[in-house]
């Protein structure tokens, strides 16, 4: 667990986004799975140096979002075992972001969209992907 | 003793004409467990939305999926202008009720068809699927183009409808809910459709809330949410109710979509009829910055657009998640306990559009 958000970071101009830690996020799924709402998909945005990761849910059509900011080399938590369904958006994130999620019940091992020759995460922004593709960074 | 076999059903199968595997634990004739293998034609389409100018992205996510193609350019549209602060000029909205509203009504007639054809009933197959011409002439008269029609634009709609086209759509939309009206009995009640669906891939409305199950998945478990009861572009303005059925199986999602194209014609009925004068288009200016999330409601479901916008021409990031994405899990708990010979029914119920899936 390191730094859950910079001094940088912008609050979203959404609306019902709670800024979460690391440790408390499984407590807050939980606690809106207990409300009932029914879950609506992960976005991960990489914005150079962390990660904003949004999990987003619906409580008769409002929205609600989670947001948790974490260092790259961070390891997230599954949220697999309060929300099944959620397997899909959190291998996506894994394969196209290369984001590490810990304890998923269904685990495509990073390789569920995208195939064993493709060297590194395509969505990643940091230049050490670019270095890992091309060897030389160009 | 059960004799265990592993069923590849799929990528190339005859009820799914684009390439998802799912991977079936046969149990005897009884499926056990269920893995859906994805990513046959993964496109990055997210990846190319960053590296577009932000308006040539209306052509890009149309082509995310052909068949709700003008839903998809919607909800693009309408994140970008809440980017940009621009509001459609109302004719604008009430246009793009209509085109969106005649897609889903030709996907929906497309899904009743391939429903048909999987359980072998194809004369019904073809009926249906020749009411769904004249949706299709129709979207080609007045947009160009049968299924990519490319109506919609950042700030408002690229065609405008002329009286005539007005009213020969709306001859034919009286055509077409004649013939549908004349077909409704088969689709609803014939021996073949109810024994082939009733009773198959229950789903209940907690279990279809806790999948995180949308669209008239959801709604055939009787759970009354729809998007357009939020009021986006004219559905305000257009008396809308969502369309809910009880049952949870395949014949309740069937009805869900048959009694679904009747309201169809009825919306794009209301919008030419309450159509306003006036311009077409709000002329965006400057780029888009900061955050913006819309939700739409395609035929298949709950369609979200998440955009971020940096200032420059270019999109920080455009994240899209399509409806079948939401309920291909419950496919995961519908299958285990169904019959070896209801994959192809179970699995064509939840409408899946793999071109969707693999954005």
């Amino acid at each position: 667990m390191g730094e859950a958000h910079g001094p940088h970071l912008e609050l979203p101009d959404i609306d019902n986004v709670q800024l979460v830690q690391q440790e408390q996020l499984l407590q807050h799924v939980a606690h809106f799975a207990a409300q009932g709402m029914r879950f609506i998909t992960i976005t991960c945005i990489d914005n150079g140096e962390q990660f904003e990761v949004y999990y987003h849910f619906d409580h008769d059509m409002k929205l609600n979002h989670l947001l948790l900011v974490i260092g790259k080399k961070e390891v997230l938590p599954s949220i697999t075992p309060i929300y099944f369904c959620a397997f899909v958006a959190e291998n996506e994130m894994k394969d196209l972001f290369g984001v590490r999620v810990d304890g998923l019940n269904v685990d495509y091992q990073g390789r569920m969209l995208v195939s064993d020759e493709l060297p590194s995460p395509p969505m990643r922004k940091s230049s050490d992907s670019a270095v890992r593709r091309n060897g030389d960074g160009s | 003793m059960a004799v265990k076999t592993i069923l590849p059903f799929g990528p190339q199968h005859p009820v799914l004409p684009e390439p998802i595997q799912l991977r079936i634990t046969l149990e005897d004739e009884n499926i056990g467990q269920v893995l859906p293998a994805l990513g046959y034609v993964h496109r990055g389409i997210e990846k190319a939305g960053e590296n577009n100018d932000y308006p040539l992205n209306v052509f890009l996510v149309e082509r995310i999926c052909g068949i709700c193609s003008a839903t998809h350019g919607l909800a693009y549209c309408l994140a970008v202008e809440r980017l940009l602060g621009i509001e459609p000029p109302p004719r604008a909205n009430y246009l793009r009720v209509v085109w969106a509203e005649l897609h889903r009504l030709h996907s929906h007639l497309l899904w009743w068809g391939l429903l048909a054809d999987a359980f072998g009933f194809e004369s019904l197959f073809m009926q249906i699927w020749r009411v769904r011409e004249m949706v299709m002439d129709v979207l080609e008269k007045t947009a160009g183009n049968r299924v990519i029609i490319s109506v919609n634009a950042i700030g408002g709609v690229r065609r405008d409808l002329s009286e005539e086209q007005i009213s020969e759509m709306l001859h034919t939309l009286e055509e077409c809910e004649k013939q549908l009206y004349a077909l409704l009995p088969v689709m609803l009640n014939d021996y073949t459709v109810k024994k082939r669906t009733a009773g198959k891939g229950v789903l209940t409305s907690e279990q279809a809330l806790r999948l995180g199950v949308v669209g008239p998945t959801l709604r055939a478990s009787g759970v009354a949410q729809d998007l357009r009861m939020t009021g986006y572009a004219a559905y305000g303005e257009l008396g809308f109710e969502p369309i809910v059925e009880q049952g949870g199986d395949c014949y309740a999602r069937a009805v869900v979509r048959a009694r679904e194209c009747f309201q169809t014609i009825e919306l794009v009925r209301r919008a030419l009829q309450q159509l306003p004068d006036g311009d077409i288009l709000t002329k965006p200016r400057g780029n888009p910055n900061g955050k913006a999330i819309v939700r739409v409601e395609a035929p298949r479901g709950e369609l979200m657009y998440f955009v971020v916008g940096n200032g420059t021409k270019n999109l920080e990031r455009m994240r899209v998640r399509t409806p079948t994405l939401a309920n291909v899990p419950a496919l995961l708990e519908m299958l285990p306990g169904a019959e070896f010979a209801d994959i192809p029914v179970i699995t064509l119920s939840i409408d899946p559009c793999i071109s969707c899936t693999e954005r």
